[in-house]
């Protein structure tokens, strides 16, 4: 009698394993909801992120258009006046040769002012200063290509941190919602588990429980898979 | 023995206490979570309004100091006109000098100030010291206290906050829905009881370890 009092009833049958399975649930769902929750914060800050340089960037290109338009405009200028001063210095042998030396002494004077204004925009613009850009003789014209290049290279480093920065809150936001996702189907074992609880039939209790253990390890995978993913 | 037979009688209340206080220890933590949240949020929206603000100052500078440059290579070029018409043979030429000279370059050098004003933005070589001007130009109270990066690191601190709490109130929420259990169940009452009391110690642990790094509740 005492030994049949030990054993288990029928009915009783599997109402142990699943309360086992019922807690290891709400540790599963502790550990989920964590997850969640990080990954959502990870988004969140992602999302700020990518919008700082966003800002940053906009920030960046308009002052490297500020700074191309100066560049170029003194650039402009610089050529301008040495095409001036040549033009002018022809005009000034034309003259002389031609015998109008009064002629020629004005001319003489405005290409003196080109090349002296040619020098000026030599020493205001860093395409004549920097040894980066600078022509490799007096009459060639500075590397346009590597200026262009270096004036943009902040404007695109700070696009190229904003789409990673976009990327990652993607990536969090959709890890956030799968999880999100999980514990919704989770919630449902929760269920399965406490109805196995409450029916009498053992049978029944049993397909409970390869159910709700079922529905636990698939999300138990899902959730590995999210997590390395 | 008659422990047991006392607690096992008096159990239903005990969970019903318990039940109450979980409640209200659950209650608190949630409240904090939010409130660890929120403080996240607002120093988020914070940064990133303080880092238009100093976009928008640093624009403006750019655009000041790259008038001002323009304007002072415009004196540059009248200056270098003017020195050369009065080293000129013709007078016509050195008349036109002279009142470039009273006339045009006063005008000239005003509107190219600062870079003519202070021997400050100008390099040896004569050339104007376009970063020298941008940095003072920066460099007042309004814009030295727009500081976006404090706003981000104190955001980020209240997101850790946030983190930890959350997972505290996830574990008083289990331990209420265990107590529940507990009280409704017909059988393994104790079982659950004792799942839900582990919880609830958990939790509370969880929260008051916040709680001391806090130095209290604020």
């Amino acid at each position: 009698m005492t030994q049949t009092s030990q054993l288990p009833t029928q009915s009783d049958r599997y109402k142990t394993l699943l309360l086992f399975l019922a807690i290891l649930n709400t540790v599963f769902v502790v550990i989920l909801a964590s997850l969640q929750s990080d990954a959502g914060i990870r988004a969140t800050l992602a999302d700020r992120d990518s919008q700082y340089y966003a800002v940053a960037s906009s920030g960046e290109l308009h002052r490297s258009g500020l700074a191309s338009n100066y560049d170029f405009m003194v650039l402009a200028q610089t050529l301008k006046s040495q095409q001036e001063n040549l033009v002018l210095s022809m005009t000034v042998l034309e003259q002389q040769i031609q015998g109008q030396s009064k002629q020629a002494e004005f001319s003489q004077t405005a290409a003196n002012s080109a090349l002296a204004q040619a020098d000026v925009g030599r020493k205001f613009s860093i395409l004549f200063t920097d040894p980066r850009f600078k022509p490799k003789d007096t009459l060639g014209l500075p590397n346009l290509q590597d200026y262009l290049t270096h004036i943009n290279a902040q404007a695109n480093e700070m696009v190229k941190k904003q789409n990673e920065a976009a990327d990652a809150y993607h990536l969090w936001n959709q890890k956030s919602d799968d999880y999100a996702m999980i514990l919704t189907i989770i919630s449902i074992a929760f269920l399965i588990f406490g109805v196995g609880q409450a029916v009498t039939d053992s049978r029944l209790r049993f397909f409970f429980v390869i159910v709700g253990g079922t529905i636990q390890a698939v999300c138990f995978f899902w959730s590995i898979a999210v997590l390395i993913g | 023995m008659g422990f047991n037979k006392f607690f096992t009688g008096k159990l239903e209340l005990i969970t019903a206490i318990l039940i109450a206080l979980v409640s209200f220890a659950t209650a608190l933590t949630v409240y904090l979570t939010n409130t660890a949240g929120s403080t996240a949020n607002g120093n988020n929206h914070q940064g990133m309004i303080t880092a238009i603000k100093l976009e928008a100052f640093s624009n403006e500078n750019w655009r000041k100091t790259y008038q001002d440059a323009s304007s002072a290579f415009s004196y540059a070029l009248a200056l270098e006109n003017v020195r050369v018409l009065k080293s000129s043979p013709d007078a016509g030429e050195r008349a036109q000098a002279a009142n470039f000279e009273k006339y045009l370059l006063p005008n000239l050098k005003q509107m190219a100030d600062p870079f003519t004003g202070s021997q400050k933005y100008l390099k040896q070589d004569g050339s104007i010291n376009l970063q020298a001007l941008f940095t003072d130009l920066q460099n007042t109270p309004e814009i030295k206290g727009l500081d976006p990066q404090q706003y981000f690191d104190l955001a980020e601190i209240a997101y850790a906050e946030q983190r930890w709490l959350l997972v505290g109130s996830i574990l008083m929420a289990i331990s209420l829905f265990w107590l529940t259990v507990s009280q409704i169940a017909s059988n393994r009452k104790i079982m659950t009881f004792f799942t839900g009391c582990f919880f609830f110690l958990v939790g509370m642990l969880w929260v008051i370890i916040y709680l001391l790094q806090q130095g209290g509740v604020s």
